[in-house]
């Protein structure tokens, strides 16, 4: 928690194109740990709303809807586990950003730049989740 | 187990909304916090700036950008001594500076409020156009740029002629359909803008830099020239 909150108070602010809360969010949700996911979630979902400048929640609310999303298909995912996980990581940033845009400014906005944060986003959090998993080993 | 976490994903949910609900309420002051960020985030990333100075080679880039846009204030200059009624110099006696503290990947940039109003025009050191002030709060400014992608107005080259409708496309860069073939473009000139409907007429926005010839005439894509390497923005009361 504490490395997460570091994280996102000193690179959060140099970057608006990745969302770095994201990464740990994530990391809870594929290894099942859903107390973490829910305190993680709200504590630096806030920090990010106020990175962001946006309104207090948003973030939280658009985050517990993607994974109440993502829950919901979940039943017609694959069982194979690293291609899965990889399938997580996809339809979460996707549906994610979809809802960032969408509540954001109404509309898709830019499909390039919806590209760029969803390659970047899917980037850094495959990065966190293998560092995570260096560490461990 | 798929239905327990549906479950707990749906209690998270309906505990978000109920939160973002309760925010936008009891919350509703949220000014002092975002005004805080702001500047906490100007400090880290003046942090950032002063443990990773930029190299010789960036120095030289940056006087070689700052050279291009001099040479752009002259042309202008000149223009405006013959006459041509392209920059009125009335516009700019009332400059008003401010500090940038946040630019977003959006285009969006966040600034010091020095009373300014809603659609004021913003410039930067070189009076290239930035954008417009979209938001005022208290505290802070929120000013659409020209990175912001899909916002249209009118253009024109430096002797005035209309050259079509530009529409921005983020990533400091503008498009320009439908230009009439007959219209001579070079590579490298500058554009201005247009009449007066989202811009004043006069303002230098960038410069060529590509020209697609098409069966309805050429498209033109436009470099936006503002930098706001310095810190700090310009604007028009």
């Amino acid at each position: 928690m504490i490395l997460n909150l570091g994280l996102i108070i000193f690179f959060q602010p140099l970057t608006s194109s990745l969302f770095i809360f994201l990464a740990p969010i994530l990391n809870y949700f594929l290894k099942d740990k859903t107390k973490d996911l829910i305190l993680n979630l709200i504590f630096l979902s806030l920090i990010t709303d106020i990175i962001f400048i946006k309104p207090l929640g948003f973030f939280f609310l658009i985050t517990s809807l993607t994974f109440f999303l993502v829950s919901l298909i979940e039943n017609f995912l694959g069982y194979n586990y690293f291609y899965q996980k990889l399938i997580y990581i996809f339809l979460i940033n996707l549906i994610f950003l979809l809802l960032f845009f969408f509540f954001s400014f109404g509309k898709i906005f830019d499909l390039m730049l919806f590209l760029k944060f969803l390659i970047f986003n899917i980037i850094f959090q495959i990065i966190y989740l293998l560092f995570l998993g260096l560490i461990k080993v | 187990m798929f239905r327990k976490k549906i479950k707990n994903f749906l209690i998270i949910f309906l505990l978000s909304l109920v939160f973002f609900w309760l925010g936008s309420q009891a919350l509703a002051q949220e000014e002092p916090i975002f005004t805080f960020s702001l500047n906490f985030q100007k400090v880290i990333r003046n942090f950032w700036q002063n443990i990773f100075s930029s190299s010789d080679e960036d120095i030289y880039k940056e006087k070689y950008y700052d050279l291009l846009r001099e040479l752009a204030k002259l042309k202008l200059s000149l223009k405006e001594v013959k006459e041509t009624g392209i920059i009125d110099k009335s516009k700019f006696y009332n400059l008003q500076e401010a500090n940038i503290l946040k630019i977003d990947q959006f285009g969006y940039i966040y600034a010091e409020n020095i009373q300014a109003k809603e659609g004021m025009l913003v410039l930067d050191k070189n009076f290239a156009l930035v954008g417009k002030v979209s938001k005022v709060t208290k505290n802070y400014l929120i000013i659409s740029s020209l990175n912001v992608s899909g916002i249209e107005f009118n253009i024109a080259n430096l002797d005035g002629e209309f050259l079509g409708l530009g529409k921005t496309i983020s990533n400091g860069f503008l498009e320009v359909n439908y230009v009439k073939p007959e219209t001579q473009v070079k590579l490298n000139d500058f554009i201005l803008t247009y009449g007066d409907d989202s811009f004043p007429s006069g303002f230098l926005v960038g410069s060529v830099r590509k020209i697609n010839k098409t069966q309805f005439g050429q498209q033109i894509i436009v470099k936006l020239l503002f930098n706001l390497d310095s810190g700090k923005i310009y604007l028009i009361k």
